[in-house]
């Protein structure tokens, strides 16, 4: 048997050591947030590098709630633009139109993107939709989305777009919206990883490998999955309205599937699906990526889907996961090891 | 006897041709009921019909302890205490031997017969040891092998602290040692911690070392019911049934 050696002790971990674990589990978080919280020191506060970096937070953000949906429970949501410009959009008109404060607005939004997300839950979980009829639902979601943003001339100043009044300086300033994003990113990574020890986290886990394992160990199938729609949309209502008051301006173009779909889906698939900081890896190389394909203008759309094609028919798992898989296997081919070593060893002990 | 589990009037239909049709039966608390039957006879349909992955099209009643569990679905049975060990092992392959077992304590709970507090990964360590798996704790589940699949199932339904447990066919595919090891792993747990189980099976020798009272299907009805020796005795059972399968399983 190749079994690994369990610890020899054989001892139950005290309390101590469970708090210990419990701490360690957050400290990628940590060294997350100090890496970036160090960034706008490196750029040296130019304008232009501090709003790709901030672009760069949000779809970090959007992508961590594509992992809570997509990489937690396996719902398909095609429509994270269409979540996030509901939110924009309602937060913009209440703020700007009727004069709500910003912090009620902004939450009138999330709370709608949200009821959506978990309505889209809730139907694909009654009628027990697969991986592509949930695709296929959210996405006409998106062009309906789209249409009607830009059928209601009036109030969302159609194709073109309008201008945001509301949003204070905090919202606006290059280095304090880079600072607000990097909070909302940092705590939702803290939200990811405290899910993923949580009964919810488990549960999602047990669903992924085997639905009806799942239930039939006591996992409520159906309440996992509405709850990771439910959650993921507010992650992804809350960026697309605070997107909206940083950037002064709305359109459908911001929250268009080909410019937030599109993108946090090659964020996921480079940082890897259900991978704690895989979004944030996956949003820096999505930075870089924009601004070398910069020249190729509207061509840039056409990439980005050979890219994506690419991404996924080469690392289903994501770069990031199978990068790290082969640094493992170097390091353990390079360092001689004592397992096998041990085997020789009882082997030739034996003749 | 009081019953435990009791099932009135259980009907369910594929394509209108009935797979259980009418089916009463009880089950006491620490009793070892088997359920054989020539195939398509609507053994696995009755198991599935009890823990809810399948709804009847028709049923007076189905309870556990006097709760009513018809129409709940699947991990509401499970947490009412009625666990379910398939055939075909039903892994959580990214998750190790361990945390497989205590994926049955964290929705459920405490294991029969665990009387302190436990953690889940506590509870599925008690449980691993008492069927022999707690050497391979932190394995891989693919590293199994199928006997010791269906024993990892069987302790994350143990995991959980069911009441009853329901088998199917968890013998088949093993060789004659492991069913002897089975054999004894399935008396302890009804000897050791007084749950109940429904076991349907295919290896006769193991149902008439193992089973207090034998239930006969065929065509979805009960044909026989009685003490496994005489059930197996019994002329109905051995033309519909063992008669097919030559003398060998008849002999027992």
């Amino acid at each position: 048997m190749t079994a690994p050696v369990p610890s020899a002790d054989g001892a139950t971990p005290s309390a101590a050591t469970c708090r210990h674990t419990t701490l360690r589990a957050y400290l990628p978080v940590a060294i997350a947030a100090a890496v970036l919280a160090a960034v706008p020191l490196a750029l040296g506060g130019s304008g232009y590098l501090m709003s790709l970096a901030t672009t760069a937070l949000v779809f970090a953000a959007y992508a961590i709630g594509m992992n809570v949906i997509f990489g937690s429970s396996g719902q398909l949501f095609l429509c994270l633009g269409a979540l996030a410009g509901v939110a924009g959009f309602t937060s913009v008109l209440l703020a700007d139109d009727q004069g709500w404060p910003l912090a009620l607005s902004v939450t009138t939004g999330v709370v709608l993107a949200t009821a959506i997300g978990a309505l889209f839950s809730w139907v694909a979980v009654r009628r027990n939709l697969g991986v592509i009829f949930v695709g296929i639902v959210t996405l006409a979601f998106s062009l309906v989305f789209t249409n009607l943003v830009q059928g209601l001339r009036t109030l969302t100043g159609g194709e073109t777009g309008r201008v945001v009044d509301a949003g204070g300086a905090a919202l606006r300033g290059p280095i304090s919206s880079y600072y607000l994003f990097l909070g909302v990113v940092v705590g939702f990574l803290a939200l990811y990883r405290w899910l993923e020890g949580s009964r919810t986290g488990w549960a999602w886990r047990a669903l992924k490998d085997d639905p009806v394992a799942a239930e039939l160990a006591g996992v409520d199938v159906a309440r996992a999955r509405i709850l990771a729609g439910t959650i993921g949309a507010a992650m992804v209502g809350l960026i697309g309205a605070l997107f909206a008051h940083h950037e002064a301006f709305i359109s459908p173009t911001s929250y268009a599937f080909a410019h937030v779909d599109v993108r946090v889906l090659i964020v996921i698939a480079f940082g890897g699906i259900g991978s704690l900081l895989g979004p944030v890896v996956g949003a820096v190389m999505l930075g870089v990526i924009d601004e070398v394909l910069r020249p190729l203008g509207q061509l840039r759309l056409a990439v980005y889907g050979a890219l994506l094609l690419a991404l996924f028919l080469g690392f289903r798992r994501g770069v990031v996961p199978a990068v790290a898989d082969v640094v493992t296997t170097w390091r353990r081919a390079r360092t001689p090891s004592d397992a096998p070593a041990a085997g020789r060893g009882t082997r030739a002990s034996k003749h | 006897m009081t019953a435990l589990l009791e099932v009135r009037g259980v009907t369910r239909h594929f394509g209108g041709l009935p797979a259980v049709d009418g089916i009463d039966l009880e089950v006491a608390a620490d009793e070892i009921l088997a359920i054989i039957g020539p195939n398509g006879a609507g053994k696995s349909t009755l198991l599935q019909l009890i823990n809810g992955l399948l709804a009847p099209t028709s049923a007076q009643r189905i309870t556990l302890d006097g709760t009513e569990l018809l129409g709940a679905k699947p991990h509401r049975i499970r947490r009412a205490g009625i666990a379910t060990v398939l055939q075909t092992p039903r892994m959580f392959p990214s998750m190790s031997v361990r945390e497989n077992a205590a994926l049955g304590a964290r929705f459920t709970g405490p294991p029969t017969g665990v009387q302190e507090e436990l953690s889940p990964d506590e509870a599925a360590m008690r449980v691993l040891e008492r069927l022999g798996l707690d050497d391979r704790a932190d394995a891989a589940v693919d590293e199994l092998t199928l006997h010791d699949k269906r024993l990892l199932d069987l302790a994350r339904a143990l995991a959980g602290g069911p009441r009853l447990v329901l088998l199917d066919e968890v013998m088949a595919g093993l060789n004659p040692t492991e069913i002897d090891r089975f054999v004894a792993v399935v008396r302890g747990i009804r000897d050791d911690l007084g749950v109940a189980i429904i076991w349907v099976e295919h290896v006769m020798r193991a149902v008439t070392d193992l089973a207090d009272r034998v239930i006969v299907l065929e065509a979805g009805r009960i044909l026989a019911e009685g003490d496994a020796v005489e059930v197996l005795r019994d002329r109905r059972v051995i033309e519909a049934y063992l008669g097919q399968q030559g003398d060998g399983h008849a002999a027992g």
